[in-house]
C-alpha cells in the first residue's frame, strides 16, 4: 500500500466525494427544481369558479389528502399536520411533520402555501409552493418527491371537487 | 509509517464527518413542533423601529398580496393578517456571507402601513439577538453574532428588493405575470 498510486487515488477520490456531498446538497436551494421529466412543475392554476367555491375546493382537496394519509398509517410514523387558513388574507398553509418511515426517512418538516386570488366572478387563480426542512440536509434544501407531485395533485383534487359540485347542482 | 498515516487520516475523516453532520438545535424547534401556532409577530411599534423598511407607491392590498406571493416561494409563513398588516415568517433559504455559504433560519415580522404615497413596509428580524436576550446561547452563533446580524440585514433587504420587482413587474408588464 506504501506509495501505491492506486491507493492514493482512492484516498483522493474518497475525500473529493465526501467533500462534494455537502457542497452539492447546499446548492440545491428552494425553487431550483422547476422541471420533472422535462415538464415544468405547475405552481399556478386558474380555476373556472368564483373565489368562494375555489377556496372551498382547495380546502376539500387538502381534507381528502389528509384522509388518504390516514390510510397509509404504518408506512410513516408519528405523522402530524396542521392547516392554517385565513380567508381574508386568502392564505392557506399546510404544516406537515414526519418522523422516521422508510419511504421518506429524511423528511422532518414541510409546508405547502396556497394563495387564492380572485380574477373575476368566474375565475380564480391559485398559487401553490412547497418548502421543506429536513433533518439530514441543511434547512432550505428541497427533499423528497412531494415537492414534485404535491402541487398538481392538490390542483387536480380541487378541480375534481369543483366538477363534482357543479355536477351535483 | 503508513499505518500511522492511515490512522490519522481516518480519525480526521471521522471528525470531519461527525462535525459536519452534528445537528444544531434551532431555537425555532418548538415552533416547528407545534406548526407555528404560537409564532406571534413582533409588537408593531417595535417593528417600526427597524432600519429595514421601504415605501412602495402601490395600494395596501397590492403590497399585501405581493408580499405573500413572494414569501410563499421561499419562506414558511406562520401567520398573516390583512387587518393588522402583519405577516410573520421564517426565511430558510441559504445565504452567502463573506465567501461562506450558510444555511440558516431567519425569522422576520413584516408590517404594512398605508401612507399618503402608497404603502410602507417594515421588516423586523425576530429572535433573541434582536430582543435583547443574547445570553440565550442556543439562539445565536456564539462566536459570530455580527455575521448573523449581517445575514438578517441581507435577507431583509433581499425581501424588500424582491417585493419591489414583483410590484413593478405586475404594474408595468401585467402580461408577464399572467394578470
Amino acid at each position: 500500500m506504501r506509495n501505491s498510486p492506486t491507493g492514493n487515488s482512492l484516498l483522493v477520490a474518497c475525500l473529493v466525494g465526501i467533500l462534494a456531498v455537502p457542497v452539492c446538497a447546499s446548492t440545491e436551494t428552494v425553487g431550483q427544481f422547476p422541471f420533472v421529466s422535462g415538464k415544468r412543475i405547475e405552481k399556478t392554476r386558474i380555476f373556472t369558479a368564483d373565489f368562494e367555491r375555489t377556496w372551498d375546493a382547495i380546502l376539500s382537496s387538502i381534507e381528502q389528502d389528509h384522509r388518504a394519509w390516514k390510510k397509509l398509517e404504518g408506512r410513516l410514523t408519528n405523522r402530524k399536520w396542521d392547516v392554517y387558513a385565513d380567508k381574508n388574507a386568502r392564505l392557506i398553509v399546510i404544516h406537515a411533520r414526519y418522523e422516521g418511515g422508510k419511504s421518506e426517512p429524511r423528511a422532518l418538516y414541510m409546508t405547502y402555501t396556497f394563495i387564492v386570488e380572485p380574477i373575476d366572478p368566474d375565475h380564480t387563480r391559485v398559487h401553490c409552493h412547497n418548502v421543506s426542512r429536513n433533518r439530514n440536509v441543511p434547512p432550505g434544501v428541497v427533499g423528497g418527491p412531494y415537492f414534485r407531485i404535491g402541487t398538481p395533485a392538490y390542483f387536480d383534487m380541487a378541480e375534481k371537487a369543483l366538477k363534482e359540485r357543479q355536477g351535483a347542482r | 509509517m503508513p499505518g500511522r498515516k492511515i490512522a490519522v487520516t481516518g480519525i480526521a475523516l471521522v471528525v470531519t464527518i461527525l462535525g459536519c453532520g452534528n445537528p444544531r438545535v434551532s431555537w425555532l424547534k418548538p415552533y416547528y413542533d407545534n406548526s407555528f401556532a404560537r409564532f406571534q409577530p413582533t409588537d408593531r411599534e417595535k417593528a417600526k423601529q427597524s432600519s429595514l423598511k421601504r415605501e412602495y407607491p402601490h395600494p395596501y392590498d397590492n403590497v399585501f398580496d405581493g408580499t405573500l406571493l413572494i414569501l410563499q416561494q421561499y419562506a414558511i409563513i406562520g401567520n398573516a393578517s390583512r387587518e393588522t398588516g402583519s405577516i410573520s415568517y421564517v426565511d430558510i433559504d441559504a445565504i452567502l456571507i463573506k465567501d461562506n455559504f450558510w444555511n440558516y433560519e431567519f425569522p422576520f415580522t413584516v408590517y404594512l402601513e398605508s401612507t399618503r404615497r402608497g404603502t410602507m413596509v417594515y421588516v423586523h428580524p425576530m429572535g433573541p439577538l434582536f430582543d435583547g436576550k443574547a445570553d440565550d446561547k442556543s439562539a445565536i452563533e456564539e462566536k459570530s453574532p455580527e455575521i448573523i446580524r449581517s445575514g438578517y440585514k441581507q435577507k431583509g433587504e433581499e425581501f424588500l428588493e424582491r417585493l419591489s420587482v414583483q410590484l413593478t413587474t405586475t404594474n408595468r408588464w401585467p402580461w408577464l405575470t399572467g394578470k
